[in-house]
């Protein structure tokens, strides 16, 4: 089984949206599709969903054409959506048989996934003092955080082989945010493909294996994130001391990214520069007079994916706007 | 077009249909519509007073409020033989004081200080409650007239005016009867009416009648169908075009995508709110005709047999009933889609209005063609203006039907009718699925109506999924 796109192209008149897209996924797992608002991710998947048309490239399931229609995909759309003034009951077991989950079994998967994401007091009342059921809920009853276990739910009801997660986390709460990451986890143990975009960089870093980064339309980074990382190397290094060190810093010539109180993330070229620099710090603590300097932290790590992306589409924007400026001029 | 791109349409329908009938308002406001016609019936039949039908009414009071009879014969015929107070011979007007008066032609010089004109006469009554004046002359348009005249507020019962009034009516036919020599049967094929009848040739030779005009009574039928539609084809395309609309900004429509294209999705909601408006006028008019019998069951009379032009019920066929159905469902499905197209241009609720313009344009534009297409029957049934709005499939849906309950029109042209609303239906419902397509992940700036043009270009283009 594998999924694949294939130079991936959208234009909107004589705007390039989404240019030469390609990313491949050569078994199950999670593919992180990354960028800064309107990159052109939605646009993406909404041709590989197969409701927008491409205008070339091709979307691959197992070597074929895919046929989103035909196939059981889960979508959790970036922007959320349910009838307001709907029983949610109803609108659940309509996008069940959308689906072709027959009513029996959607009614039995609601019941699970109700219980699951603990929504049950809103999709199955308790009946009152009196024995009588209360009414159904209408969507627009449930908080946004509910609304969104209920879109989850929508999603993740027809039991679907290829699930599209767009910013499945925005908005929640913490304790709702680990109860999704539980569902999700689970999704993923049941070998689904799954394609998940999100501007909560440490999300993308807890689920993804591989990544593609948007801007504008094209890719600037793409591969394995491991390797990606690797190849970055361990260029960054938090220290944190007891004691003054910003001279000690300077003197050695590294640059300070980040100043935080009493810490310091300094970018170095690799191992041997860091290593040079915790012998500056232990030979100024034992050798200047009246110096004493005990170091708390001393981190060698690989950039974060935050600081990839803000790297590779920060850059790219600043470039491009820099460009028109000179254009213009 | 293949058949995959009408799959689930029938869970959108089934959704849609049960979701209008689960909305209060929509249930309020058929529960309110299906009273009405149940109660229509009994009590307009109370107010108008219809307990018995037309030419069963007796007069059977003891005594009358009739004091007085002035006669006024402008015609003479008094002198030559009608009995102009007949209605003295009925015991109960037997003490009625008949006073003639003389009109110009019967005066003699003597006379002359006797002169009443008729204007005269009717302000002397006016100050009389108990008297009447018997009125015999002749009106240019309608021919020889006896009318029996009472005062602004006399006492008088209206009752006793028509009896008499009945009673002249007999005597006047007997005294025609008699100056003419003819007998009932020969004067009565004098007075026939005759309809033209034009024939109008059909392919194979035959010749098949069509009477070129309808009657005023008919016009007036074709003119209540005719609103009573518009009144439908309105309410039920703005459901349709706040279902879209409300798919499109509560953002259902992107997950719905996932499974259905967005013809089925059209097709499901237009369906569901033409099921919806038949299932809601049959039932109503089921309820109008129960009413009806019930109500004819304790007063003996058959209100709308009495009510509705004659011979409108021998119209009411299977054939044509299934035609004015088929064409109402047709219609109501062609302003189905334009409304999904309306919805589809909203990005907010708050635009629904603005976006409704197009549609409420189109339905006035075709509800005022069919009203003086209907006027235009009146003078003839093969006016240009008829066959115009009965094929333009803007103003059909409202004119079909009506003319088939009248059973006016050639049957050619009724089927010609329907089968252009079908054509139309199809056609429609692939462009403007294929531009809705477009228009419902649209999100940019605000949809003018010259967008659409363009919309619908990009979409012949193939832009679309």
């Amino acid at each position: 089984m594998s999924f694949e796109v294939r130079n991936l192209v959208k234009s909107y008149g004589d705007k390039v949206v989404v240019d030469h897209l390609n990313l491949t996924m050569a078994e199950p797992g999670v593919y992180a599709l990354l960028g800064t608002n309107g990159a052109g991710k939605t646009t993406s998947i909404r041709m590989i969903l197969g409701m927008l048309q491409k205008d070339s490239g091709e979307v691959l399931f197992n070597g074929e054409e895919m046929q989103p229609k035909q196939m059981n995909i889960g979508y959790l759309a970036e922007e959320r959506g349910l009838y307001p003034k709907y029983p949610i009951i109803d609108q659940l077991l309509y996008f069940a048989r959308l689906k072709g989950v027959k009513r029996s079994e959607a009614m039995k998967r609601v019941k699970y996934w109700s219980s699951r994401l603990e929504l049950d007091e809103y999709l199955f009342p308790p009946k009152n003092s009196k024995g009588k059921a209360p009414k159904p809920k209408l969507a627009d009853q449930l908080s946004k955080g509910n609304q969104q276990k209920v879109q989850l739910m929508a999603a993740l009801i027809s039991d679907p082989e290829f699930l599209i997660l767009d910013e499945p986390m925005s908005g929640l709460d913490p304790v709702n945010t680990d109860l999704f990451k539980e569902v999700i986890r689970e999704e993923i143990a049941k070998n689904k493909y799954v394609i998940m975009s999100s501007h909560q960089m440490p999300t993308v870093e807890e689920f993804c294996t591989d990544i593609t980064i948007l801007d504008h339309g094209k890719t600037v980074l793409q591969g394995n994130l491991d390797e990606i990382k690797k190849s970055y190397g361990r260029v960054n290094l938090f220290v944190k001391c007891e004691g003054e060190i910003e001279d000690l810093i300077e003197q050695a010539g590294l640059p300070i990214v980040e100043k935080l109180p009493s810490e310091y993330h300094i970018r170095v070229t690799g191992e041997e520069q860091a290593m040079q620099f915790l012998r500056t710090l232990i030979d100024a603590n034992n050798n200047v007079m009246g110096r004493k300097i005990t170091i708390i932290r001393f981190e060698l790590r690989e950039p974060s994916l935050h600081e990839i992306f803000v790297e590779k589409v920060g850059a790219g924007s600043a470039a491009e706007e820099e460009g028109a400026k000179n254009e213009k001029e | 077009m293949k058949k995959s791109e009408f799959r689930g349409w029938t869970d959108v329908f089934r959704f849609t249909l049960v979701q209008t009938w689960k909305n209060r308002s929509f249930l309020i406001t058929m529960i309110i519509m299906w009273i009405i016609c149940l109660l229509a019936v009994p009590v307009l039949s109370f107010f108008t007073g219809d307990k018995k039908g037309k030419g069963e009414e007796e007069y059977n009071f003891e005594e009358t409020t009739i004091e007085k009879a002035y006669i006024l014969d402008e015609l003479l015929f008094t002198d030559s033989g009608f009995k102009s107070d007949i209605f003295k011979e009925k015991d109960v007007f037997k003490d009625v004081e008949i006073e003639r008066v003389l009109y110009l032609a019967q005066m003699s010089v003597e006379d002359e200080k006797d002169e009443k004109t008729y204007k005269d006469l009717c302000e002397k009554v006016n100050k009389e409650p108990h008297s009447v004046i018997i009125h015999v002359y002749l009106d240019i348009t309608k021919g020889i007239a006896i009318d029996v005249v009472t005062a602004i507020d006399s006492k008088v019962k209206s009752k006793e005016c028509d009896y008499i009034g009945s009673l002249l009516v007999d005597e006047f036919n007997r005294y025609k009867y008699a100056i003419t020599q003819m007998g009932e049967e020969q004067l009565a094929a004098l007075d026939y009416q005759y309809d033209v009848v034009a024939l109008l040739e059909q392919e194979d030779g035959s010749f098949i009648t069509e009477k070129p005009h309808i009657s005023e009574a008919k016009y007036w039928v074709v003119y209540a169908i005719l609103f009573l539609i518009m009144m439908v084809v309105t309410t039920s395309s703005s459901q349709v075009a706040t279902a879209v609309a409300m798919d499109k900004s509560s953002k259902v429509m992107e997950y719905l995508l996932t499974s259905v294209r967005p013809m089925a999705l059209v097709l499901g909601k237009v369906l569901a709110s033409v099921v919806s408006t038949v299932l809601q006028l049959g039932i109503s008019f089921g309820l109008a005709l129960v009413s009806n019998k019930f109500t004819k069951m304790f007063t003996g009379s058959d209100y709308l047999q009495n009510k509705l032009p004659e011979g409108i019920l021998d119209n009411i066929t299977i054939p044509n009933v299934l035609i004015a159905l088929i064409g109402v469902g047709c219609g109501v499905m062609f302003y189905g889609f334009i409304a999904g197209l309306c919805g589809a241009m909203v990005r907010k609720m708050e635009e629904m209005q603005e976006s409704m313009t197009m549609l409420i344009v189109v339905v006035l534009i075709g509800t005022y063609l069919g009203m003086f297409a209907s006027m235009s029957m009146q003078k003839s049934l093969t006016n240009p203006l008829f066959y115009v709005a009965m094929l333009a499939p803007i103003s059909s849906p409202f004119l079909l039907p009506g003319v088939c309950i009248i059973g006016a029109g050639a049957l050619w042209i009724r089927l010609a009718s329907l089968a252009i609303l079908l054509l139309l239906d199809f056609v429609i419902l692939f462009a403007s699925a294929r531009v809705y397509e477009i228009l419902i992940l649209y999100n940019g700036s605000k949809i003018k109506l010259k967008d659409l043009g363009k919309f619908l270009k990009q979409a012949k283009g193939g832009k679309t999924a």
